[in-house]
């Protein structure tokens, strides 16, 4: 096996994810290769060090803090959509033409004051059920660039 | 490696809260908040580098999320949405400051934990270990881990330090297993020769 090949084995290993199989064939090329085997220790000496730091707790309160923020901004109004998404499906999936048309629809909505704050948590303030849109339609890929997440 | 039964029992919890906050019950919410906001807050301190700016987020988060749960159809998914969330506030946080923005490891790297690293170098680097003190090595494992990729720096840290399993990363990221697999190994395998490039830099 070649040294480019293990240095994912390594890493399994340090996570204690390799099977017999690939610790078997770790541990035979290390045995052939000092080069490797001292990465491996660095490699395992960096980890131990890490992990000797420990878990970041947030402060004491932040929960609470977080939370009365946002119910306080619900009462007032003051909430914003987690992402505008159906600005997003816009731009992601719809042709140009029923963008347009969207979007029309979607200021209607806000000017009848349906789609503005969702002053409350419930289904009817769903811009998807508004707009007749089919969310499960949305394919998770969909979602994550919907959401701003790279999609590997 | 599938997620366990406390895992699993706490996914359900989660599930049962999102849904009861979805239908307007203010408690089931603030339980909710008080469930998820640790992992919110480490994936935000790992994007951002500092404490500070991963409170806002998690607040933000929440502030975020409170108006969008009933439209979350999956309950189930709903803590890796409310991780979405946070890594899209945080991620335009750095964004804004561009390259005055400084990622750091915000939290001190104890003398004593470094012994083991020091020999490590020492048998590449003969000669490293008389010249390095513990106090180097920390510093130069800090400004190796701030010198990485974003993408493999967020998942390194996760695993290493807060000790999150892959299963957990690969929620709270939406990536695959797969995905955090090659990152790890690709963070380790960079900060491996930046460790040695930096302590040998610094002594």
């Amino acid at each position: 096996m070649r040294c480019s090949g293990t240095k994912e084995l390594m890493s399994r290993s340090l996570d204690g994810r390799l099977d017999k199989e690939g610790e078997a064939t770790l541990s035979q090329h290390l045995a052939g290769c000092p080069g490797c085997a001292k990465e491996l220790a660095v490699m395992r000496a960096t980890s131990t060090t890490l992990r000797a730091i420990g878990r970041a707790e947030p402060p004491a309160g932040l929960a609470r803090r977080a939370a009365l923020a946002a119910l306080n901004a619900q009462r007032e109004g003051k909430t914003v959509r987690a992402t505008s998404w159906w600005s997003e499906l816009v731009r992601f999936a719809w042709p140009a033409a029923t963008a347009s048309a969207v979007a029309a629809a979607a200021l209607l909505v806000v000017a009848s004051g349906q789609g503005a704050g969702a002053p409350e948590l419930s289904r009817d303030s769903d811009p998807a059920a508004v707009l007749s849109i089919d969310r499960d339609a949305i394919s998770g890929n969909m979602m994550s660039r919907m959401l701003g997440e790279e999609v590997d | 490696m599938n997620e366990t039964g406390p895992a699993q029992s706490e996914g359900a919890e989660v599930e049962a809260l999102a849904r009861k906050a979805a239908a307007g019950d203010r408690d089931a919410f603030e339980a909710l908040v008080e469930k998820t906001h640790g992992v919110v807050f480490r994936v935000a301190l790992r994007i951002c580098g500092s404490r500070a700016d991963a409170e806002d987020v998690v607040q933000e988060t929440f502030i975020r999320a409170i108006s969008g749960l009933a439209t979350v159809k999956d309950a189930g998914a709903t803590k890796g949405w409310l991780c979405a969330i946070a890594r899209n506030y945080a991620t335009d946080k750095v964004r804004a400051r561009g390259r005055r923005h400084i990622w750091s490891l915000d939290a001190p790297i104890e003398a004593g934990s470094t012994t083991l690293l020091g020999e490590a170098i020492a048998s590449e680097e003969p000669g490293a270990e008389e010249q390095l003190g513990n106090q180097q090595l920390g510093a130069a494992l800090s400004e190796a881990i701030a010198e990485l990729k974003d993408k493999h720096r967020v998942v390194l840290t996760l695993r290493e330090i807060d000790g999150l399993s892959y299963e957990e990363i690969a929620s709270a990221l939406d990536i695959s297993i797969g995905t955090v697999e090659s990152r790890l190994h690709r963070a380790r395998e960079a900060l491996a020769k930046k460790v040695k490039k930096l302590a040998r830099e610094l002594d």
